[in-house]
């Protein structure tokens, strides 16, 4: 039960440059996601915070204690892996004993600690297999299991979803959600799944080139995207983006046309729209779009255009049922239209204008 | 002790009765015999120009060469169709034959052998020896290109198929083409264990086809106590299949053991 | 189009398959049936053979020199087998914490296993010989009293053992090399977490999970040491007084000494029994701790 914190910290492998410099405190009992595309260095900051990659520069506090130099066994972490790192030639009893043998904790104790956590985990019946003999999602429990036993100060989950089916990945997700309540225990969790990010994590670390791009509940990720880079990140499909002159409270396409976004600046800008935020406007106020493509999805339709060349996607009510070719005005809800600098990206606050 | 020390000793160690034979080779009789060892000497030729003037070593190299081609060439032929048509087909029966080829003892081989090719009088012929030796190759052809033709994903060679090519033509085209560093291993390997075979050849060769093997054994049983001359042959006869050897080496030890892990 | 092997296909393959069934009929199954007929007859050179129902393996049976066989072959066989599975291992845990194999090194690992067994025997005659070998001088330098290694009943099985183990150990080596790389480092970044010490991780991990790359080289080395042949008859030709008589030394002297064919082959298929047997035996261990 401990606050992780991060202070300068910097990773180079060689002269690759993976962290450059990085603040941020993990609060104590919290769930932190890391979430970001492959490459943002969120599995290496993860790791540098297990002990398993050592740090170049900077400080790394677990609780109040300064952990640069402890071993991983030191400094009282558990972990969860990618691929889960069972011990292949243990049963998943053994497998789940072997780091309490090894802090020398009474054999009574680890039995009765192992027999819970199996019991939390519904596993017990799975004890005396091994892990060739388990399924892939009996296999990622057993590696929960393994970090329940040691009740460690914080927990780390390096993608452990990723190797499960589509439908066992949503079950363990809110497994490990409700698990995290339970167990009021500082969790770290890396994935590049935004849907994991969001429905997960009381706070969710955007990264990118091993640089912070945002920090906050996943709400205010979704609603205040900092900037361009995490805007297009969360959410799916994907926010469309378009480069737009304001004028006069609406926004001026390249193609001519305007949308009434209501925006307080002047200028140029690059106007941010999620395909959910668009609603057909069926008293002509709208901008009147060609459809290109219709993806029915049953609870929603997706509906493709173009604006000039850049390629655009709405997401509309399923009973909207607009053919290829057919001309659909779209306007914008009110309050959704986010502005965007068009050179470095950072979200533009209200009134402000470069 | 340091992990590089360690491996330096190692290695040493592995080296040293092949340097001490090839240096041997090159010490004159005084030098070879001498007690406490030399270790610097005046290099000299002698023993290899003796051996080479009072043996007929080159005619036992022929043999030697011819031998190992052949049965390694035999090898091949039946080998590379027959573990092809054995990893399609998905059958055990070559994986069986290999192996149990190579955990019966030569001997049991070697009585029926004998007794036959005594009764058709083949004993000390070519025929013999190469028909013998290619019991040696055509197992380590099989032990090498089973596994190898089995790692091809069969929709390579269902598109083949799909193509318009025929088994034979798949097998030629596609996969020949795609195991051809096994087949390099398969050839090598089987040459060289042909090569260093001694006990067929101990038995079914006469003067005349002897291989370079029987020859040195020969040579030692002679009594001779020409050490200089006999490390020369040695180094001759070890030298083929070192230099074959090094030259794949990346691949020889999966080649070795591809097999074994399969069967 | 159906492509899947078509019966035309299957055809084809049986074609491609066909020299090699015949040849192995020919040169593999042939011998095979008859060595086991021949092991319930007497085959004197020259005459027609005679059945004797299981006499021959009685003769065995009754022959001491016989029992001294196997006792030499699995002396050899367990005194080798141990010293280079141990060796192997070492020398292979030394090559993975040197990360990468300088070409001259893998060069210098191949080469013993590449070299001809007769040769393999030359060079160890001379390093050995008691008059002039460098291994007695060698031994000097630490103050051990020079011997006839070969040439002494009680040391002859060692020595043999040493060479062979010169041989193949770096092959076992390069296998177990080969297992040590292909396991997962997550296990041992799990074990690092769970804060095993690095002689228990040893022990309780890699260990265990080499036994069966183990037990794989442990197999192709039983299948070339119960037989072993070679280096002993070109060094000592099972002497000193049978001190390193294999069964396969004893059954070529029978067969193409003595010519007793009957005899021989009952040795021979005993002797192979023997080889199935252990090797069945390691198999099914293997597969008893494959993870």
């Amino acid at each position: 039960m401990a606050s992780v914190r991060m202070q300068g910290l910097k990773k180079r492998f060689g002269a690759i440059e993976v962290i450059p410099c990085l603040d941020l405190e993990i609060l104590d009992h919290e769930f932190v996601v890391f979430v970001g595309p492959s490459g943002c260095g969120k599995s290496t900051l993860l790791r540098i915070i297990a002990g398993l990659e050592p740090i170049t520069e900077g400080d790394l506090y677990i609780g109040n204690q300064r952990v640069n130099d402890l071993t991983p066994a030191e400094r009282d972490i558990a972990m969860v892996f990618q691929d889960y790192a069972l011990y292949p030639h243990m049963t998943v009893y053994q497998n789940m004993a072997f780091g309490l043998q090894m802090r020398h904790t009474p054999a009574a104790e680890i039995d009765a600690r192992v027999q819970n956590a199996a019991r939390l985990l519904d596993i017990g019946p799975l004890l005396k297999r091994r892990p060739r003999a388990l399924s892939g999602g009996q296999r990622q429990r057993v590696a929960m299991g393994r970090a329940i036993v040691r009740d460690p100060k914080v927990f780390l989950f390096d993608e452990p979803l990723s190797n499960l089916d589509a439908q066992l990945r949503g079950q363990v997700r809110s497994e490990i959600k409700a698990l995290s309540q339970r167990l009021k225990t500082t969790m770290v969790f890396v994935t590049h799944d935004q849907v994991e990010a969001m429905t997960m994590a009381d706070r969710i670390v955007v990264l990118r080139g091993g640089v912070i791009q945002q920090v906050g509940a996943p709400e205010e990720i979704y609603g205040r995207p900092a900037n361009r880079f995490v805007a297009g990140f969360i959410g799916s499909p994907s926010m469309n983006f378009l480069p737009v002159t304001l004028l006069k409270g609406a926004a001026h396409l390249l193609d001519g046309r305007k949308l009434n976004i209501g925006a307080t600046l002047e200028g140029q800008a690059v106007l941010g729209i999620r395909p959910e935020h668009f609603v057909p406007a069926p008293d002509g106020s709208g901008m009147p779009v060609e459809v290109t493509l219709v993806e029915p999805l049953g609870s929603d339709t997706l509906v493709h255009f173009l604006v000039g060349d850049i390629k655009c996607i709405a997401r509309v009510a399923p009973d909207t049922k607009p053919l290829v070719g057919e001309r659909l005005p779209l306007a914008v809800a009110s309050g959704k239209a986010y502005l965007f600098d068009p050179d470095s990206g950072a979200a533009l606050p209200a009134g402000i204008l470069p | 002790m340091s992990v590089i020390a360690q491996l330096v000793i190692v290695a040493a160690g592995i080296l040293f009765p092949i340097i001490w034979m090839v240096s041997s080779s090159f010490k004159s009789s005084a030098d070879v015999t001498a007690y406490p060892p030399t270790f610097l000497f005046r290099p000299t030729l002698e023993n290899y120009t003796r051996l080479l003037q009072t043996t007929p070593f080159f005619s036992y190299a022929r043999n030697s060469l011819i031998e190992s081609g052949s049965s390694t060439l035999i090898g091949l032929l039946l080998g590379v169709p027959a573990a092809y048509a054995a990893s399609i087909t998905r059958s055990s029966w070559p994986a069986l034959v290999t192996l149990s080829a190579r955990m019966a003892p030569g001997t049991l081989f070697l009585i029926p052998w004998y007794i036959v090719f005594r009764d058709l009088g083949m004993v000390g012929t070519y025929g013999a020896l190469i028909l013998t030796q290619a019991a040696i190759t055509l197992p380590i052809v099989i032990w090498v290109l089973l596994p190898a033709f089995d790692a091809i994903p069969r929709s390579i060679l269902e598109a083949a198929g799909v193509d318009g090519c025929g088994t034979l033509r798949s097998l030629w085209r596609v996969a020949l083409p795609l195991v051809s560093s096994g087949l390099v291993i398969a050839t090598i390997l089987a040459f060289v264990f042909s090569w260093n075979y001694f006990l067929f050849a101990l038995v079914l060769s006469d003067e005349n086809t002897k291989p370079l093997v029987v020859a040195a054994f020969n040579y030692i049983g002679e009594g001779s106590t020409d050490w200089g001359g006999l490390m020369a042959a040695a180094t001759l006869i070890a030298l083929p299949p070192l230099v074959l050897a090094i030259a794949v080496q990346r691949w020889l030890v999966a080649g070795l053991t591809l097999g074994a892990v399969k069967g | 189009m159906h492509i899947s092997a078509s019966s035309r296909q299957r055809g084809a393959l049986a074609v491609l398959a066909m020299p090699a069934v015949l040849f192995t009929a020919m040169m593999v199954v042939f011998p095979i049936l008859y060595t086991i007929w021949l092991s319930f007859r007497t085959a004197p050179l020259g005459h027609a053979t005679q059945f004797v129902g299981f006499a021959n393996y009685a003769q065995l049976a009754d022959s001491p020199q016989f029992w001294n066989s196997i006792k030499v072959s699995l002396t050899l066989y367990v005194i080798s087998l141990a010293m280079q599975l141990t060796g192997g291992t070492y020398l292979a845990l030394l090559l993975f914490q040197a990360k990468r194999m300088p070409a001259i090194l893998r060069s210098i690992l191949i080469s013993p296993f590449m070299v001809p067994p007769v040769v393999v025997g030359m060079m160890f005659l001379i390093i050995l010989d008691p008059s002039l070998g460098a291994a007695n001088w060698v031994l000097s330098l630490f103050g051990i009293a020079p011997s006839a290694w070969l040439a002494s009943p009680e040391w002859v099985i060692p020595t043999v053992a040493l060479i062979d183990t010169w041989q193949w150990m770096p092959f076992v080596a390069l296998i177990v090399l080969g297992g040590l790389q292909s396991l997962p480092p997550s296990v041992y970044e799990a074990a690092k977490i769970d804060g095993a010490p690095p002689r228990l991780v040893f022990w309780r991990i890699t260990l265990p999970l080499l036994l069966p790359t183990l037990a794989t080289a442990a197999i192709l080395r039983t299948v070339d040491l119960l037989r072993f042949f070679d280096i002993i008859y070109v060094t000592t030709q099972g002497g000193p007084l049978n001190a390193s008589d294999t069964l396969n030394i004893y059954g070529f002297h029978i067969g193409f000494e003595l010519f007793q064919f009957g005899y021989a082959s009952a040795l021979a298929m005993t002797l192979t029994a023997m080889v199935f047997g252990v090797v069945l035996a390691l198999n099914r261990l293997r597969r008893a701790i494959d993870w």
